[in-house]
């Protein structure tokens, strides 16, 4: 049998204690933080949209890419015309769906500043998920540790700190 | 072909789940006033959800690698690869919801709230088990469902699981929270 629940138990308890650690720190940190940042009360509702849309679009990627070095259509040298169409795949995906979601923003507050931080902090996240995914894949392909136990949950917990980090960025560009 | 079918079979799930990734955030906010009476409930409320999400999109993404490599397929779905994944995701479940439930007991103590270990250790046990076991089955559903459809699961359980991960915690966050307080 390829699935071993030992082997899969093994993996994943180490890097799931890790980042259930940082999420609740992270959880306090934000908590904490967040009402002195964030003047607009819309502000508060991007932040579970852009964690969860670049979340989802890390473990789209995540799940490919692991697919992709099982079966071998993927070597873990970072190079190949399989890899490169992945990640092209999921920047078009965050650019429409940032794109659709900018336009929803619009329509609510007509504000093109929110529009740009929406936009902004939406796919700066996408970038930093695709630079975390292909390392993390590799390396732990390339050490013998199935991808899938450990790449989306470092994506999704990933997301979730560096998604504030990045709202607070633009923020900061946009200076609202 | 290949970024054409991602971008296709993708895109409404991202656009929807985003929608109800907003309505969750509503859900968790009305929540606030229970977080107040349970003290130390605020620490574990983020680490929960991202775990469930994590377990299972990891389930998800096997079970898509394992598509990928043969060993499921259309007619063969309910087979020892797929039980032996199951079987570690609900271990996993089960024993981070403990490790959660004493984590956030010793953090809430180091920040000073008065919070209950009795309580909540239980409230991650039950709360944390329940939505691994429906979001288990639920991947597995997922699974078998985007072979019927003929979609590569990799396009489609991680952002599922992600945003139905989170509603459903929360929903048995909730719902563990009004029986315990009821005892």
């Amino acid at each position: 049998m390829f699935y071993q629940m030992k082997k899969i138990l093994m993996e994943s308890i180490p890097i799931l204690t890790i980042l259930m650690i940082i999420e609740i720190f992270g959880g306090q940190v934000l908590n904490s933080q967040l009402e002195r940042f964030v003047v607009f009360p819309i502000l508060l509702m991007f932040i579970p949209v852009i964690n969860g849309v670049c979340g989802n679009i890390g473990s789209i990627l995540g799940a490919r890419v692991s697919s992709g070095l099982h079966v071998g259509y993927i070597t873990p040298d970072f190079r190949g015309k399989e890899l490169r169409e992945n990640v092209i795949g999921v920047l078009i995906l965050a650019l429409l769906t940032f794109l659709f979601l900018g336009c929803l923003v619009y329509v609510i507050s007509t504000s093109f500043k929110l529009v740009f931080i929406m936009m902004g902090a939406g796919l700066l996240l996408t970038f930093g998920m695709i630079c975390l995914c292909i390392p993390t894949a590799m390396i732990s392909f390339s050490k013998g540790i199935d991808p899938d136990n450990v790449v989306i949950p470092i994506l999704t917990t990933g997301a979730d700190v560096l998604g504030i980090l990045c709202l607070l960025l633009m923020i900061k560009l946009v200076g609202i | 072909m290949s970024i054409k079918n991602l971008v296709r079979q993708s895109f409404p799930l991202l656009i929807i789940l985003g929608i109800a990734e907003m309505l969750t955030g509503g859900i968790l906010s009305n929540m606030a006033t229970m977080f107040k009476d349970t003290p130390g409930l605020i620490v574990i409320v983020p680490a929960i959800i991202d775990l469930r999400g994590n377990i299972n999109a990891a389930l998800g993404s096997r079970l898509g690698s394992a598509a990928h490599l043969g060993l499921i397929g259309v007619k063969k779905v309910f087979n020892n690869e797929t039980k032996e994944n199951v079987k570690a995701s609900v271990f996993l479940s089960v024993g981070t919801a403990l490790l959660l439930g004493f984590l956030g007991w010793l953090t809430s103590i180091a920040l000073g709230y008065n919070a209950n270990a009795l309580i909540l250790i239980t409230v991650t046990l039950i709360a944390g088990t329940l939505a691994g076991l429906i979001l288990a089955v639920a991947t597995v559903g997922i699974v078998v469902v985007s072979f019927k459809r003929g979609l590569d699961p990799d396009n489609v359980t991680g952002p599922f699981l992600a945003t139905f991960g989170d509603i459903v915690t929360v929903i048995c966050l909730f719902g563990t929270v009004i029986l315990i307080g009821g005892v």
